[in-house]
């Protein structure tokens, strides 16, 4: 088993054609330990996101390799790289992204249900997960009906249910205001610390960054010393 | 990590489908209706095709054809009177024990000066057994004066061929032709009764009993048709094989769609272009379905691309899509079937009334019978919804490789 959550190597990420390459990520290499609270900084357009999204499996680096865990990303189908997301990665987006047809239990519960786990069992990790983040009153509120930062809680309830490897959490303090950022990063820690997660967060909040262990500082889509 | 969990999540598409589908109320409703409507149209076309064929054929069959003949190879294209088939009781009896067919009979025809002095005209002379041609005919019940045939000797005339040869019933008709040997055939009749049907009848029609006519025209036992009903006109084929197995030589089978083209033409007719209007209506309807999920693509991009980042397979929400697609068809056809229940049923027990049939029926030889009863066959029944569902589930196939294809990141980022 390897100590390192996720460990990349050269990753360079262009996106357009051959004639006209558009550099996201130049050689980034970076190891990231079980456990760790990092943050991934810079200014827009800087990579962050496109970092995370190549961690996640969300897309393909252009060259360099990806482990997290003992998966080697780019040994892996896409089937398999959907896998890896379902039962290694969890995901919080800046917008919250929460399906708004089901109700904030049903939302987390559906990562337990794509993974097979019973019902019964499911319905009581969703909740205990949803209740960890102060939210037992809201379990069956649709996404419509909670503010923002109770929607942002309810991503974060559904990223580390599954007790995943890896939380990547892209900008999630964007649409938040302090207070909430604030609330929300002490449940980022809450899950780090509680939980075991190890968690990689895009952000250029300095709020969001007062809580991280480690910073990671990406211009021009490479990492600054 | 395999596909059996997914698999296995398939109870959770059915809320989430179901939830999705109302999302966007008013489209769904539209979509509804649109299947709804385009069902009840497509199934009461169907059923009024389906009700008005079998009047028109027994309509067109029950005034004089049959459904099946043996005949002379050379009577339909030629129908000279020394064209005659033989054995006739003889065979007669044998086909009465067939269980394939309903009833048979024999005719003989030829055409003849009749007259009434000093009244004559040019006359189709038709010899009928009369106990069995009330069963295989409509002729012996079109009767407005006097009785049908009830033995030999008798005629049984139209009105305007009685008005010409100013003939009531109890009158005598004196008939004048060319028999098989090309001798004079003559037979003098009473009239037993007059009838009305359509103008070609009652102009140029007279019935006499196959005994008189043997014996005016000098041909014993023979005829020149043995008539057949079955149960199906439009399933023939075993009754065809047991009048193949009584024929002999220079004989032949036809059945009512060779004898009376016009009738099976026309339903052909009508059967391709009402197919054409039903697939027109079906398209729409198909096309509304597929507007709507086109729509729920563009609309839910991000929400897919969610999907794909949280684990999520491909299949499983092209799964989703089709459970979407199901559950949109079965609620279309579920109000389809209401409003065909309440709007197109009870036509089944009213009828349609064609009000210009009736004259036309008078005034020509048309096989439209006066009423239509829708028929609610099973395929009527289900042909529609199974053609909408098939055509939906393709639709969104297409949709779905769209689906396929899209980049998770870039769906993340659409509005």
């Amino acid at each position: 088993m390897s100590d390192f959550a996720v460990q990349t190597t050269d990753i360079t990420r262009i996106y357009g054609n051959e004639t006209v390459p558009v550099y996201a990520l130049r050689g980034v290499s970076l190891d990231v330990e079980v456990g760790e609270f990092v943050s991934i900084v810079g200014p827009s357009g800087s990579g962050k996101s496109t970092l995370l999204h190549v961690i996640g499996g969300l897309e393909r680096p252009t060259e360099g390799e990806i482990t997290v865990g003992d998966t080697i990303l780019g040994e892996c189908s896409d089937s398999e790289l959907t896998d890896v997301r379902l039962y290694k990665m969890g995901f919080v987006f800046q917008a919250y992204n929460l399906i708004p047809v089901l109700s904030a239990v049903e939302n987390v519960e559906f990562i337990l249900q794509l993974q097979g786990v019973g019902k019964k069992e499911r319905r009581e990790r969703a909740q205990e997960a949803l209740s960890a983040f102060g939210l037992e009153d809201l379990f069956n509120r649709r996404p419509g009906e909670m503010s923002g930062g109770q929607q942002q809680r309810v991503a974060i309830a559904r990223a580390v249910v599954s007790n995943p490897a890896v939380l990547l959490a892209d900008e999630p303090s964007a649409n938040l205001d302090s207070e909430t950022t604030k609330e929300f990063c002490e449940y980022l820690q809450h899950a780090n610390e509680e939980r075991g997660v190890t968690i990689l967060t895009a952000t250029h909040d300095p709020l969001v960054m007062g809580y991280t262990k480690r910073h990671i500082n990406l211009v021009d889509g490479q990492i600054a010393a | 990590m395999n596909d059996s969990a997914q698999s296995a999540s398939g109870s959770l598409f059915v809320p989430v489908a179901w939830r999705n589908l109302w999302r966007n109320r008013r489209r769904t409703l539209l979509t509804v209706a649109a299947i709804a409507f385009g069902m009840l149209i497509v199934q009461l076309v169907m059923s009024i095709q389906s009700g008005s064929y079998g009047p028109m054929i027994a309509l067109g069959t029950r005034m004089g054809s049959g459904h099946i003949q043996i005949l002379h190879k050379s009577f339909h294209d030629e129908p000279r009177i020394e064209h005659l088939i033989s054995n006739v009781n003889e065979r007669l009896s044998e086909l009465d024990e067939s269980t394939e067919l309903d009833f048979v009979s024999a005719r003989a025809e030829a055409f003849a000066l009749v007259s009434n002095d000093p009244h004559s005209t040019a006359a189709l002379v038709s010899g009928v057994i009369p106990e069995r041609e009330r069963l295989l005919s409509d002729v012996p019940t079109k009767v407005v004066e006097g009785t049908y045939l009830t033995g030999d000797n008798q005629a049984f005339i139209g009105a305007v061929l009685a008005r010409n040869l100013q003939l009531d019933v109890g009158g005598e008709i004196v008939i004048l032709g060319t028999n098989a040997e090309g001798g004079i055939g003559a037979a003098v009749a009473e009239v037993s009764g007059i009838f009305e049907a359509t103008t070609e009848l009652e102009r140029a029609m007279i019935q006499i009993s196959l005994n008189t006519f043997q014996e005016a025209f000098d041909m014993p036992d023979q005829a020149h048709r043995i008539v057949a009903l079955v149960d199906d006109p439009m399933s023939m084929d075993d009754g065809t094989e047991v009048l193949r197995g009584f024929l002999e030589t220079d004989e032949i089978v036809m059945d009512w769609t060779e004898l009376m083209p016009e009738i099976s033409q026309g339903i052909e007719i009508d059967i391709v272009s009402n197919a054409i209007l039903q697939a027109v209506l079906i398209l729409i309807v198909v096309l509304s379905i597929m507007n709507t999920f086109v729509m729920t693509l563009f609309e839910r991009t991000r929400e897919y691309g969610v999907l794909f980042a949280i684990g999520m397979k491909r299949t499983s929400v092209y799964r989703m899509t089709l459970v979407e697609v199901v559950l949109l068809w079965m609620v279309g056809i579920v109000c389809g079937g209401l409003l065909t229940c309440l709007l197109a049923v009870p036509l089944m027990f009213t009828g349609i009334v064609i009000p210009a049939s009736e004259e036309a029926l008078e005034s020509q030889f048309t096989f439209m019978p006066s009423a239509i009863y829708p028929d609610f066959s099973w395929w009527v029944v289900f042909t529609a919804p199974v053609v909408i569902g098939v055509g939906a589930l393709i639709s969104v196939s297409l949709v779905a490789i769209r689906l396929a294809r899209l980049n998770i990141t870039e769906a993340l980022r659409s509005e």
